[in-house]
């Protein structure tokens, strides 16, 4: 239901999104989100308030805020659980060691990778003739890869804590993952791959459990022309969306 | 044949490292909507010095800010399952709790665990122009500042009363001496101003190049 009149929400916006009307916010939001008109002007004034908060100078919290928070979040249950997908309410998940996707995405990573990049060409060559000679007792996929490789299809790194790999895309926008020395997962988990594009969307693309030789070969599930980021993550089970920091990371984006 | 070309190697874009940040967000919503602690462990590292940095700004006291902030993370973890990670950015929904709990706590009202007034403003920042808090998202803190200090000073003045001072154009007529049309004409003009600002940094052009390709050639 409007309330409002579109000339009275226009008129009110920049007020209401400064919160100096804020008795009428819920009134302004129903309105824009159930009206025809676009309400263009009004939508960026709304947006336009978000840098006031942006633009504060940074100020670090005293260092015991964190633990004082984290001890209090540890007795708070959050005010509605997503149905079926948290089987251990109140339980925090044990805190692990290993990096998270912060710290395999950012900028410092990128540049490590860039850095290998000459030296993964060798390698990759390597890679590929011992495919190349192990190609009778392969299978069709392997194969696939390894004619993928000779043509020179494009090559992306894959790094992380669980190892090291290629990522192959072919010119239909499929994708292989050729990883040598994995580490099996452990007992009962296994290993699920992602497809992260660029406004962010997370996509579920396969799972798999290395095999008993070297090398593990893996068709990536879903096409892989609109992802930015692609990364494996260990899981319990195949899920919709990732539960731990991710192991793998290929940057997509070029 | 085997792959004998060269490397083509270039740093990684601004988009791209975008995208990737959002990315990071938006798995980090995903875990901390699943139940994960450490989530929300890492969304206070990566936004309590901007929290508290909106906070100190609003109750301009250390310890009291540090309350505010703890509050507000506390109420993001309870009400977590309110946030659509499709339609805003988990930063500007955090900081408008942190505002709206600092403005209550100088104001006396007693601070709760539930955070209406905030969800309120969160349900507008939801009927933003999304290409514009998109813009707003990539840009820097210094960035975000310059167009802040761009504005007339009068304008600045009244606009940072309604956000860090929770005050209506009518208290804002009262404290600058101004006639209310007036200063809720400067209310309208600051946010048309930074409006015009933000459109300008959409021009922003992108870079070109890979980051960890490896081109192989024939």
């Amino acid at each position: 239901m409007n309330e409002l009149s579109c000339r009275r929400v226009d008129a009110l916006a920049h007020a209401t999104a400064l919160g100096s009307h804020s008795d009428l916010s819920s009134s302004v939001a129903r309105h824009l989100a159930t009206c025809p008109q676009d309400h263009a002007e009004t939508r960026e004034l709304l947006a336009a308030v978000s840098v006031l908060a942006g633009a504060v100078l940074p100020v670090e919290p005293g260092p015991q805020l964190r633990s004082r928070l984290m001890a209090t979040i540890a007795h708070t249950p959050q005010g509605a659980t997503i149905q079926g997908q948290r089987g251990d309410a109140g339980v925090p998940p044990a805190r692990r060691a290993r990096p998270g996707w912060r710290d395999w995405l950012r900028p410092g990573l990128t540049r490590g990778i860039t850095a290998t990049a000459a030296a993964a060409v060798v390698v990759l060559a390597v890679v590929a003739f011992q495919l190349q000679s192990q190609l009778a007792a392969r299978d069709a996929t392997l194969q696939a890869v390894a004619r993928t490789l000779s043509r020179g299809e494009q090559v992306l790194s894959v790094m992380g804590s669980a190892g090291s790999g290629y990522l192959v895309r072919s010119s239909d926008d499929r994708a292989t993952l050729l990883l040598a020395g994995l580490d099996a997962p452990p007992p009962g988990h296994l290993y699920e791959m992602w497809l992260i594009d660029a406004d962010g969307a997370v996509l579920p693309a396969g799972t798999f459990v290395p095999g008993d030789t070297d090398v593990s070969v893996v068709d990536v599930a879903g096409g892989v022309a609109n992802a930015a980021t692609f990364a494996v993550t260990l899981e319990q089970h195949r899920v919709d969306q990732p539960t731990s920091d991710p192991v793998l990371v290929a940057d997509l984006a070029q | 044949m085997m792959p004998t070309g060269h490397a083509h190697v270039s740093s990684s874009t601004a988009a791209h490292a975008r995208a990737r940040d959002v990315a990071f967000e938006r798995l980090l919503v995903t875990r901390i909507q699943n139940g994960d602690r450490d989530a929300l462990g890492e969304l206070y590292d990566r936004y309590s010095s901007l929290a508290m940095g909106v906070a100190m700004r609003i109750v301009r006291d250390h310890d009291v800010a540090e309350d505010v902030v703890h509050d507000a993370f506390v109420a993001a973890w309870r009400r977590i399952e309110t946030f659509d990670v499709q339609r805003g950015s988990v930063r500007s929904w955090l900081l408008t709790i942190v505002r709206n709990r600092g403005i209550d706590r100088v104001r006396g009202r007693r601070s709760t665990i539930e955070i209406g007034e905030a969800d309120e403003q969160a349900l507008l920042r939801t009927e933003a122009d999304p290409t514009l808090a998109a813009a707003i998202e990539r840009m820097g803190n210094d960035e975000l500042r310059s167009a802040v200090e761009e504005l007339p000073a009068e304008q600045r003045e009244a606009i940072e009363l309604a956000y860090f001072g929770g005050h209506t154009y009518r208290d804002i007529a009262a404290l600058t001496g101004v006639a209310t049309g007036t200063a809720n004409g400067r209310l309208r003009l600051a946010l048309g101003k930074l409006r015009a600002s933000l459109r300008g940094s959409e021009a922003e052009p992108a870079g070109t190049g890979s980051s960890n390709m490896i081109a192989s050639d024939e």
